[in-house]
């Protein structure tokens, strides 16, 4: 017996007393299959989570980390799962550690206003307080931005909920249930902040688009 | 009741043009990352799962290795502290006979039969 065929029966053992559910694939033999199915699940999915955390946190460093985090998450605690249930594990684990990046600026946000002795009750949301280098309302970039820039502006306009919410719904095609169970709320709500983001989005964009008057 | 059907139709369809677009500017905007953005991702996903197989085909023989080598440890540990062991029980206990022996020579037997005289002189020897 060859090293590899050792190893890969390690793997298969290794698998084996993985703490996981019934619907998880047990079988070790498929454990090499599983890597190269992630492999090509990653490739599909990390362009679009990449701009995702891009958009709700306007910096692409830490869009990357997320990214990265959760990449790392899914392997470690998911690598044996059915294929077909990584797409909405993965966008659980990504829009967690977008919320936590949002939590953690926050609480960033509020320490540096304390030691700067800003007033804290005009402390907008951090996600506002992101620096927009063009300085321009969406209404203003409708008419001299690109197209793709009056959106990511009006996404982020969004709260956090509505903004992961739209594009998980629209841009990734989750249905309802698996949306509320990466964003972590109720089924209602998820219907409730896609069609108030919606709302809002097409109120901004829509005239400019040439699409539709306001909603 | 037909012009409200028509309204919502209408809404529909214009609520579809509008994901439609933004879909695919989105889209778009994935197909046009530059270079270094995708170079990071690729060398994410790529660290991500060799890290797990790092992790998996290092540890895994070295704890076994370190498990096999507690095991073989204990087995010799406990052989050698078995055999000392027996041999070393005969020995006091040979030892200990041997001290038995020497404290009872030590002592002659009439001390023991005259005992009771002996104990006499003791409580009226100093009269």
């Amino acid at each position: 017996m060859g090293l590899l065929q050792v190893l890969h029966q390690c793997d298969s053992l290794w698998s084996l007393g993985y703490d996981c559910p019934d619907h998880v694939n047990r079988s070790g033999s498929l454990d090499l299959n599983n890597s190269q199915a992630m492999n090509r699940f990653f490739q599909e999915i990390e362009k679009k989570a990449f701009r995702m955390a891009h958009i709700a946190t306007n910096d692409p460093e830490e869009a990357l980390d997320i990214v990265q985090d959760s990449m790392f998450k899914l392997v470690e605690k998911y690598r044996n799962y059915d294929p077909d249930s990584w797409q909405p594990l993965f966008y659980k684990i990504l829009q967690s550690r977008i919320r936590d990046w949002y939590r953690r600026s926050k609480v960033r946000n509020r320490f540096r206003a304390w030691l700067g002795g800003k007033d804290e009750d005009n402390e907008e949301e951090p996600l506002n307080q992101v620096a927009d280098l063009s300085m321009r309302s969406p209404e203003q970039l409708a008419v001299t931005g690109s197209e793709l820039e009056n959106l990511e502006q009006a996404l982020r306009e969004l709260s956090l909920r509505q903004q992961q919410v739209f594009l998980l719904r629209a841009w990734e095609g989750l249905d309802v249930k698996q949306t509320a169970n990466a964003v972590g709320c109720s089924e209602g709500s998820v219907k409730t902040h896609y069609f108030r983001a919606l709302q809002a989005l097409r109120n901004k964009l829509g005239p400019a688009w040439g699409i539709d008057e306001k909603v | 009741m037909r012009k409200f059907n028509e309204t919502k139709s209408q809404n529909q369809q214009t609520e579809q043009e509008f994901l439609q677009k933004s879909c695919k500017l989105l889209d778009d905007s994935c197909d046009s990352l530059d270079g270094y953005t995708l170079s990071r991702l690729n060398t994410i996903h790529h660290a991500a799962l060799s890290r797990h197989r790092s992790k998996k085909r290092v540890l895994l023989p070295l704890g076994g290795m370190l498990s096999a080598s507690v095991l073989v440890f204990f087995i010799f540990n406990s052989s050698i502290v078995g055999n000392f062991q027996s041999e070393q029980i005969p020995v006091l206990e040979r030892e200990l006979a041997d001290d038995i022996d020497v404290f009872l020579e030590a002592e002659e037997l009439e001390f023991f039969e005259e005992y009771e005289f002996y104990q006499w002189l003791a409580d009226n020897g100093a009269i």
